[in-house]
């Protein structure tokens, strides 16, 4: 999955990853590609523009943090953020039983 | 190594293409370091040489001017959201000046208790000068427009979703309608402040040109702050235009 169909999704995606624990841009994006199977496939850097709309948005936060002797940026979800979340997996479970529906009447 | 890719390089040309203030470029760019030095340290781990190291995980990332034109995006978003959100607040805060005077403020200001909007009494004989009509018009005609525009523009933002990433068409949207509210919401303005200052002359007994002149103030104020946002969104915008297309 690439391009336009994974940037429409990648809030959902990003606000997912950090559902069970706080993490740092990198660990994020090595999340999504390790349970993605690898096909998640969007350029890395293009992650961090939308945790920080997300996070000014409230729907996640975050705190620096030192690691290895670098300064690292957490994020976390907000309880807004798991409310948008939670809405936002139900429509995608509904879209995607609707397309998955089309496609196996069309076989 | 490719001293044209190396991490550092990769930020000094990504600080370049960033719009925004120090402080969001500064976290913008640490965050960004940090994550190309730990990806570099796991392709090392792999055993693949330095540079080759530093090659993979910054093509991997994006190029400076994608990054910086999400980031612009995204904050061109944000600000036409505020924008729309200031607009309409500025004319919630007109209607609450303008028609809903409490009657212990009024009566300490010596307005009519009704508020400004109607009047304490008939023009005397009843006799508008044809030359305040127009007045009277485009001040209700403008508010009204912008009332629309404005609310429009806050719809047309919010109905992605709290914080969902705005395409550019929409953005333009947004941003053009809020533009169109602030312009009528300073021409409603005029013109109500000419109409109520010949009314206050003209009619015994309206508030006194004082309380005309500290209501115009407020509200050429609430006018400059909300043009606030909305000149601030008018700019991320054209610092969008300036990335291109992404």
């Amino acid at each position: 999955m690439r391009g336009e169909a994974l940037r429409g999704h990648l809030d959902l995606l990003l606000l997912a990853a950090v559902r069970a624990r706080p993490a740092h841009g990198y660990a994020i994006i090595e999340n999504l590609r390790l349970r993605s199977g690898g096909n998640l496939n969007l350029p890395e850097g293009t992650v961090y523009p939308a945790l920080h709309r997300l996070e000014r948005a409230g729907l996640l936060k975050s705190r620096w943090s030192e690691a290895s002797g670098r300064r690292r940026r957490t994020y976390e979800v907000t309880e807004r953020g798991l409310t948008e979340l939670r809405a936002q997996e139900q429509d995608w479970r509904e879209f995607s039983r609707a397309v998955e529906g089309v496609l196996e009447g069309s076989t | 190594m490719s001293r044209s890719r190396s991490i550092e390089v990769y930020l000094g040309e990504l600080r370049r293409e960033l719009a925004g203030g120090r402080r969001f470029k500064r976290r913008v760019l640490s965050e960004v370091e940090d994550h190309l030095r730990e990806g570099a340290r796991h392709e090392r781990e792999g055993g693949v040489p330095d540079a080759e190291a530093e090659r993979r995980v910054i093509e991997r990332f994006g190029s400076p001017r994608l990054i910086a034109s999400r980031f612009a995006e995204d904050l061109a978003g944000g600000g036409a959201r505020a924008a729309a959100r200031a607009m309409l607040l500025a004319m919630f805060g007109v209607v609450v000046l303008r028609f809903l005077p409490s009657p212990a403020l009024g009566e300490l200001l010596g307005m009519p208790a009704n508020g400004f909007f109607e009047p304490p009494g008939p023009w005397p004989g009843d006799d508008l000068p044809p030359h305040l009509r127009p007045a009277i018009d485009v001040a209700q005609f403008a508010f009204l427009a912008a009332l629309g525009a404005g609310a429009f523009a806050f719809w047309h933002a919010r109905r992605h979703g709290r914080g969902a990433r705005l395409p550019r068409g929409e953005l333009r949207v947004v941003v053009s309608a809020t533009m169109l509210a602030l312009a009528a919401f300073a021409a409603s303005g005029v013109a109500d402040t000419v109409f109520m200052f010949h009314r206050a002359a003209a009619v015994p007994g309206s508030p006194s040109p004082l309380v005309h002149a500290i209501f115009a103030t407020v509200r050429a104020l609430i006018t400059v702050a909300g043009g606030y946002f909305v000149v601030r969104a008018v700019l991320r915008l054209c610092s969008l235009r300036r990335l291109g297309p992404n």
